[in-house]
């Protein structure tokens, strides 16, 4: 399903002397099934820009079409764009409250008004998507890992089946495995359900092996947008509005501004491998 | 010397499984023998669940041990008397900093420990400013926290901690929930703390670039220590480190790649992308 953003302005505490702008007149255009992500130092108006997505909160002018449909339009509406649209918040875990796994998950479908046939589907649909193995689902989801209770809570989101879902921070606090084997399973699931995925992160090298496109917020405007060899070219550029890039680009800009032949936008360490092996084959041979 | 002295200790948690209230005993940490020296900077590795934040609470007598002891300096942790001995000289710092922020403006939160403390109004005013400038926040003395960006907040805390004059400061993943720049900012930070005022730090982390900067990495698996060493004897064993489930920075893995694909004369345990650039040039020289 695609996003179409139209000159969105949000402002907080309007005509208080607590008004701020955070978010500035921004368009922003996601075509059906794009793996985008949105990056942002603290405060640049990433979450306000997701909690628009589904109406959380409301433009304060401008316009969010999921679909070509102006979503603001018609309250009634809100129910179906919020099945339509599925936004996971950081530590979904702490949502968590059921018995069981399976309880759990089955929570928003369940709220849906759906069969038993469908929802037990769904659930066991979801929990596959996300890697929870069936011994998993009987068992307390306060018994699990850090992972798998985040898993398991994205699993929730999922069972209401969304076209669009947004993940905001899916990994913090999770160790390297734990981060390795979540983003694995949302790329594999947006290769299996073709659904359009948003995912608010600040780990730049985590970005960089996923995404198709990423956008920049700074000060509730967007400060780029573009695949992410083109982002992260502009590394010095990202550190000033407090981003980084990914380790490797700084590291290939280095080897560039010292005289070695390597391209500068490289950024993951597979990549970067492949690069310096040949440049370096070379001298293996000869 | 050593400030902080875990011996053999073994620590159990109790859960209840399902609705079935059966009892079972599991144990966080499995008979662990650390000693953290004075003035050191210590990271402490491992997946969740490995044991790393009970070994963190161990250290101030948040918690006590099943088996074994803890000393802090000579203050054994299971002894209560001592409690605020131990918890005015090891000094700890969470995760979220929402959680550890009790006042409404930022020097009133930094005078909360010291004001427990019982120390003169005097010295307090001049320990709350002399902690707001280690942490460079002084230009927000008088902000309300909530105002504040994560990374400045999670240095509020540590202003907090800092106030109260410890010997070792206990980071429990301070780092987790900041940006880029605030984890940056916090790390430096750290850094200042142990390397100008001496401050022992233990750094517990899932960010292998940070660990870097520690004299000493401990890598915990299912309640035991598992390695330890310098930065770069631990990131030298990348397969090991993988296989535990952890990583290696990014460099590091690059260059452990690269050898293994048979490019001769890198060195093992590479940490720096200056590292990396220095002995490419040398390379291709």
């Amino acid at each position: 399903m695609s996003i179409e953003i139209k000159n969105l302005t949000h402002i907080y505490n309007p005509n208080t002397s607590f008004e701020r702008k955070a978010i500035d007149n921004i368009n922003i255009s996601i075509p059906d099934g794009q793996f985008v992500g949105l990056i942002g130092h603290t405060g640049s108006g990433k979450s306000t820009l997701i909690q628009h997505l589904n109406s959380l909160v409301k433009p304060s002018s401008g316009h969010v079409l999921i679909d070509g449909e102006d979503i603001n339009l018609d309250k009634k509406n809100l129910k179906s764009v919020r099945q339509k649209v599925g936004l996971v918040f950081q530590y979904p875990e702490h949502q968590l409250f059921e018995v069981t796994v399976l309880k759990d998950v089955a929570f928003g479908p369940t709220a849906m008004g759906l069969s038993e046939e469908e929802i037990n589907e769904r659930v066991n649909e979801a929990l596959d998507v996300v890697g929870i193995s069936p011994e998993l689902h009987g068992r307390s989801p306060f018994e699990l890992s850090g992972g798998q209770k985040r898993r398991v809570a994205i699993a929730g989101v999922l069972a209401m089946r969304p076209k669009i879902l947004v993940l905001d921070e899916p990994t913090a606090g999770l160790d390297p495995r734990g981060r390795e084997e979540l983003f694995d399973r949302i790329k594999k699931m947006h290769d299996r359900l073709k659904i359009t995925i948003i995912l608010v992160s600040h780990s730049m090298e985590d970005v960089a092996k996923l995404v198709d496109r990423i956008i920049v917020l700074e000060n509730g405007i967007i400060f780029d947008d573009g695949t992410p060899e083109k982002v992260f070219k502009r590394g010095e550029e990202l550190e000033e509005i407090g981003l980084a890039a990914p380790q490797i680009s700084y590291l290939m800009s280095a080897l560039k501004a010292q005289g070695l032949d390597v391209p500068d936008d490289v950024f993951t360490v597979a990549d970067a491998e492949e690069v310096l092996f040949e440049v370096f084959r070379g001298d293996i041979s000869g | 010397m050593d400030i902080i002295n875990c011996k053999n200790i073994t620590y159990l948690y109790s859960r209840y499984v399902d609705e079935e209230k059966i009892h079972v005993e599991f144990e966080a940490l499995k008979n662990v023998s650390l000693n953290i020296e004075k003035g050191s900077f210590v990271a402490i590795l491992g997946q969740n669940g490995s044991g790393k934040s009970t070994l963190a609470k161990n250290m101030n007598a948040l918690v006590v041990p099943k088996e074994g002891d803890v000393y802090v300096y000579e203050y054994n942790t299971k002894n209560t008397e001592f409690m605020f001995d131990i918890r005015k000289r090891v000094g700890m710092v969470f995760q979220n900093p929402d959680n550890q922020i009790v006042a409404g403006i930022v020097e009133e939160d930094i005078a909360f420990g010291p004001e427990n403390l019982g120390i003169p109004p005097d010295e307090i005013r001049k320990r709350v400013d002399d902690a707001l400038k280690i942490v460079r926040m002084t230009d927000y003395y008088d902000a309300s926290p909530h105002m504040l960006s994560g990374g400045q907040k999670q240095r509020v805390a540590i202003a907090g901690i800092i106030a109260m004059k410890p010997d070792c400061i206990v980071l429990d993943e301070p780092t987790a929930m900041l940006d880029p720049l605030g984890r940056k900012e916090v790390i430096n930070t750290v850094k200042l703390l142990n390397k100008e005022f001496g401050i022992t730090i233990v750094l517990i982390t899932h960010f292998m670039e940070e660990a870097v900067q520690a004299d000493r990495i401990v890598v915990m698996e299912d309640g035991q220590i598992v390695m330890e060493g310098t930065p770069k004897e631990v990131f030298s064993r990348v397969d090991e480190m993988k296989n535990t489930g952890l990583d290696v920075p990014q460099v590091t893995e690059l260059a452990h790649n690269l050898k293994k694909r048979g490019v001769e004369g890198l060195s093992d345990g590479i940490l720096t992308i200056e590292e990396m650039v220095n002995e490419l040039l040398r390379l291709k020289k």
